[in-house]
């Protein structure tokens, strides 16, 4: 039987502390040397994470404008032109023997005329009829406001 | 000043912080691991997390608290990790550990004492006894019973009091101070 009553407490406070309980002394240096590492790590991930979301960014912005262009749907400014032309016609028109609306519309045809005989691509033959489409268009609603178109 | 600066990632505030409380936490966690080994490991990934989750700090309670509260639980997390089912009966745990009559005269300090119990145990010990922690808050860090704390606590006392009996200083182990 014991001869006297102590609580666990009071033992362990009479017990010394082993000789053990002394922490090393590279423990700091590394544990230090593991935060520094660890954010190294980080910093690496972070930029890495960063110039990955940018290069994605970059190939969007290139993708993106490509892909609306492809899937947009093409204006056929033929069409246009010669729809323009028939309410164009239908607009009853002033006396604006516009010289300067004349020539240009002429300039346009003999330009479309050329480079249909010359079995002209395309690419060559869409921007003039979108010219050619502008002015009829300007010319239009020059007549519909009844006023008389002097540029283009 | 110290904890500001370590807020802002100075290290060498966190080294004088490491001098402050290294030891500390280092003697909580070899009391309740038991191995120096162990107890350096979570030593270092105590501190690895403190500079980690400074920031987080609000000075709500005392630093010193607060890393203890961080230690605490990093030990615990440890004791599970290293969980063995016949732990969670404290009458198996009992069982496995070491005789409590084997070399009682070998018990010349705290931690030769407290060596003598299940890890689990001893860190209920540690943890109820000398650290203030209720059953309430034991029975959370184990994710156990309130029941199983008590039982593990009162064969714990037990052992020491065997132990104790057994080795020169003669005294009876009680539970200190009463708590739930």
């Amino acid at each position: 039987m014991a001869d006297q009553e102590l609580t666990l407490h009071e033992i362990v406070q009479r017990l010394p502390l082993a000789e053990t309980a002394h922490v090393g002394a590279d423990l700091w240096p590394r544990i230090a040397a593991a935060h520094l590492q660890r954010q190294r790590r980080r910093r690496v991930q972070r930029v890495a994470g960063f110039g990955l979301a940018a290069a994605a960014v970059f190939a969007l912005a290139l993708a993106v404008p490509a892909w609306l262009m492809k899937t947009a749907p093409a204006v056929d400014w033929q069409a246009r032109a010669q729809a323009l032309e028939v309410q164009l016609n239908a607009v009853a028109a002033r006396s604006d023997n516009n010289g300067v609306v004349d020539a240009e519309l002429a300039r346009i045809d003999a330009a479309l005329q050329s480079a249909y005989d010359r079995g002209a691509a395309t690419n060559e033959l869409v921007p003039l009829w979108k010219q050619r489409s502008d002015l009829l268009g300007a010319l239009l609603t020059a007549r519909q406001q009844q006023v008389t178109l002097t540029r283009i | 000043m110290i904890l500001a600066r370590a807020q802002r990632g100075d290290m060498q505030a966190f080294a004088e912080l490491y001098r402050y409380f290294g030891r500390a936490c280092f003697q909580l966690a070899l009391r309740i691991l038991g191995q120096r080994q162990h107890a350096e490991d979570m030593v270092h990934e105590v501190f690895l997390k403190m500079m980690d989750t400074i920031r987080s700090y609000r000075g709500d309670a005392p630093f010193g608290a607060w890393l203890k509260r961080l230690t605490v639980n990093a030990c615990i997390d440890q004791l599970r990790r290293q969980r063995h089912p016949a732990e969670d009966d404290a009458e198996l745990a009992f069982a496995n550990a070491q005789s409590a009559d084997a070399a009682a005269a070998d018990i010349v300090d705290t931690g030769a004492l407290l060596a003598r119990l299940p890890p689990r145990a001893r860190a209920v010990v540690v943890l109820h006894e000398l650290e203030g922690y209720t059953h309430t808050e034991l029975a959370g860090l184990f994710q156990q019973s309130e029941s199983y704390s008590k039982s593990v606590l009162a064969r714990a006392l037990k052992r020491l009091n065997a132990l104790v009996s057994a080795a020169p200083m003669s005294a009876q182990v009680l539970p200190w101070p009463i708590k739930n």
